[in-house]
Order: structure tokens, then sequence, then C-alpha cells
């Protein structure tokens, strides 16, 4: 499976680089895609990891309140990314195949 | 019957447990099918001169918005709501060992389905991983407005009467106990059903797709079936309604586990049925206990057996109280519900 972020990071009280740098740590070692600005997709092991990872994210947004919000989305390994924006297509498509599609 | 049992054991041994998704669970983008006939063949024992009897009854949804509703039951608080609008064109038969093995008189039983169901997850834990696992509780109203069950045949309802030259059946031979005609006599009903059941649904994350899908269900109910004067062509007529009842009522419960032992599908039930106005004769409740267990890799066929003791249902045979273990083969196209997993 794989799952995509679209997030939003607002300027206040904390540097947006120190809430871009803690939004991405949770991805690290994992395959990850950037497509437009502020949205990429992730690969996914199993429902748990998608859980736990959606609890990371929300564990930042309560520590830099009203600085980011998201939008995380789970889908089935090879649904159809929908994206008119410029990404590197052979990259998507590793993590889209990801998993066996049940 | 040993040769039954070995031929079952074989068949059951023969598929192999699959892993946690089968066919027998709904992908989020599918129409569910909740409560169908089934399909069977079977013999049953005490052994009788019956070569075999079948249920043929596949479902069929022309509209539905179960499904749909089914995708948003994770994402919703206050619960969703779907309908399904289906129909099921039902044959009965019995094959008779007779001489050129007769299927006689066999009961058709078509039938358009009302079903309106509403989900609702009655976990509110913080952690999605705990919430999600439901359960997920499912109200479902579940009516026939339109059921029919005829025999297909043209000759008066007693071995005692004759058609007169308007057509019309009058007795022929002396008043005395009059017994039903049950080569060629006339059997027909038209009926009206409305059931209303709870259940509840208890759900693992699938992994390979973005839901939680039903480990394992209960669900209980009970309906009311009315067979009026009247009611279109084919209607029950007063004489055959004084032997045959109008009324019945039905209690059921059933529970289903998915992927348990060698079964993708693991189903029991239990139905007590109580015919408001019998015959002299008929026991005025009917039990039917089932156990079912549909392997893996059957694609939805499985074995069963069935204890049923009552009113024989199969038309004809209404005058008749019978108690039998059945067992045979079955396709069932009942489907574990599952559900979408939300935006987070």
């Amino acid at each position: 499976m794989y799952a995509t972020l679209s997030y939003d990071v607002n300027a206040g009280p904390r540097p947006i680089e120190d809430v871009r740098e803690a939004l991405l740590k949770p991805f690290d070692g994992r395959a990850t895609c950037d497509l437009l600005s502020d949205t990429f997709i992730c690969e996914i092991d199993h429902t748990e990891d998608y859980l736990a990872l959606a609890k990371d994210l929300r564990q930042i947004g309560r520590d830099f309140p009203g600085q980011f919000q998201f939008v995380f989305t789970l889908h089935r390994a090879g649904d159809p990314l929908r994206s008119n924006g410029q990404f590197p297509k052979p990259r998507a498509r590793e993590i889209l195949g990801s998993g066996d599609g049940g | 019957m040993k040769s039954w049992l070995i031929l079952l054991g074989v068949l059951v041994h023969a598929g192999p447990a699959l892993a946690q998704d089968s066919a027998f669970i709904l992908g989020a983008a599918g129409r569910p099918i909740i409560r169908p006939d089934g399909t069977y063949v079977f013999n049953h024992v005490p052994g009788s001169d019956l070569v075999f009897e079948a249920q043929i009854a596949p479902r069929i949804i022309i509209l539905d918005s179960i499904g749909d509703a089914t995708r948003h039951v994770l994402d919703s608080e206050r619960g969703t709501w779907g309908w399904a609008l289906s129909t099921a064109p039902m044959v009965k038969l019995r094959m008779f060992n007779e001489a050129s093995s007769p299927v006689r008189t066999p009961s058709y039983m078509p039938k358009g389905i009302v079903q309106v169901a509403r989900l609702r997850n009655l976990s509110r834990a913080d952690d999605e991983s705990v919430r999600f696992k439901g359960p997920v509780e499912m109200w479902l109203i579940d009516a026939v407005p339109f059921g029919h069950h005829s025999n297909g045949q043209n000759g008066c309802l007693f071995e005692s009467q004759s058609r007169d030259a308007a057509g019309t059946c009058v007795e022929t031979v002396a008043p005395g106990p009059r017994t039903v005609n049950r080569s060629d006599g006339s059997f027909s009903t038209n009926y009206i059903e409305a059931g209303l059941h709870y259940g509840r649904m208890y759900l693992a994350a699938r992994d390979t797709v973005p839901e939680y899908g039903t480990r394992w269900e209960w669900r209980a109910g009970a309906a009311v079936q009315l067979n009026p004067r009247g009611y279109l062509g084919g209607a029950l007529d007063d004489e055959l309604a004084d032997i045959y009842g109008r009324t019945r009522l039905s209690l059921e419960a059933m529970t289903a586990r998915r992927d348990s032992w060698r079964c993708g599908r693991l189903e029991g039930q239990l139905r007590l049925q109580y015919i408001h106005d019998t015959p002299a004769g008929v026991p005025a409740v009917t039990t039917i206990a089932d156990a079912s267990c549909l392997p893996a890799s059957w694609g939805g066929t499985g074995l069963f057996v069935r204890f049923f003791r009552g009113q024989d249902y199969y038309n004809l045979g209404f005058t008749d109280r019978i108690t039998r273990l059945q067992f045979g083969l079955t396709l069932q196209q009942a489907t574990f519900l599952s559900f979408r997993i939300p935006s987070l």
C-alpha cells in the first residue's frame, strides 16, 4: 500500500524550517516521493504502520500548534495517483506498486 | 453413509486455508449480499426415496447503496444508511428414486427483496487502531414486498376432486378424509414478508487494502410472513389457506467467522418458525439449525449440515411433519462487510 500526505505549514512562533524538519522525520528510511509542493507519497507496510505514522504526524501538530495541518490518506497498492503536476514518475511507480495489492 | 463421510473429509482437506483475505469478504467497491437464501444440493437421514434435494437461489442485486454506506462508517460517529433492491429467482426441487427419477412438482419461489441497513461504529476509542476494530452494529430491515410460491401444476388440490366443464375443482367421490394430490395438484401462494434484524461485526485490518474487514459477526432478528387473500394472481385461496396457514412468524440467530480452521466462512444458524393456523397433525413450530463451512479456496462453495423438524416446506408437502438431518453442498453469496479507512 502507499499513502499520500498533503500538508500545510504556516508561519508562527517557531521557524517554518523546524516544522518541515519535524514532519519529515517520521518518514526517515522510508521510500517517499515529492509531488507538487506540500504533497508527497510514501510506502506503507501495513495498516498498523499507517496508523502509527498518522499518530506521529498528529503529535507534530500538537508540538507546533497552529503551524501544521495535514490530510494523510491510505491507498491500495497499484491504485492510480491523480496529480497533474510534475513529479518523478519512475520513483512514484515504485512506491505505488509496493505491497501485493490484495 | 461411510462413503459420504470419506468424501466430505477429502474435500475439506483439499482446500488449504488461505491468508487473512479471501473471496468471502466484500471489497469496499463491491455490492454486499446480506441474508441470501443460498444454493444447496443435499440428501438426508433417515433415508427415504429421495435421490437429492436442491435449492437454487442466486441473489441478484439491482440497486444498492449499502456498499457505499460501508465506505463511510469508520468516518462517521452518527452512522450511515444504505438500501438495496434485489431479486432471487428461487427454485426448490426433489428428485425421487422411482421409475424415470421424477422431479415431482418443484417449488417456484421468485421474490423481490428490499433491504434497509443502518451501520454505526460503536467504538469511541481515541486510538484508531482500536476504534477501527469496531464493533460495527447493523440494524437491518429485510422485506419481501412480493414473493410467490407455486408448483407449476394444474391438477386439483385433492385426489377426491376433478375439474368440471368450467374448470372448477369439485368433489367427485363420497365425502371422507381428503388426501392432497401430490402428483399434479396445484399449489400457489403470494406473500409479503418483513423482518427486523440486529447484529454486530468485529473487524480486523486487511493490510493489503485500506480497509477493515469483518473477522466475525453475529445477528438476530424476527420476521413475519403473510399470505393474504387476493394478493395478485396466484394468491392463496381459502381452501388451501385452511390447511396451509396464512401467517408465519420466525425468530433467527446466526454467527459467522472468517478464515477459521480451514473455512473461509464458518457459519452457524438457528431458526424457529411459528405457523399461526396450522392444519391438524402439523406442528405449529418448525426448528431449523444449520452449520456450514466454505473452504477458502472453493470460491463460495462448501459443506453444510442442517437439522430440520416441523412442517414440510416443499409445496404440497405442507401436511407432513418431517424430522431430518440434511447434509450436502452449498454455494453461498453472503459476504463479510469491509469498511474503508478514512483519511486522517
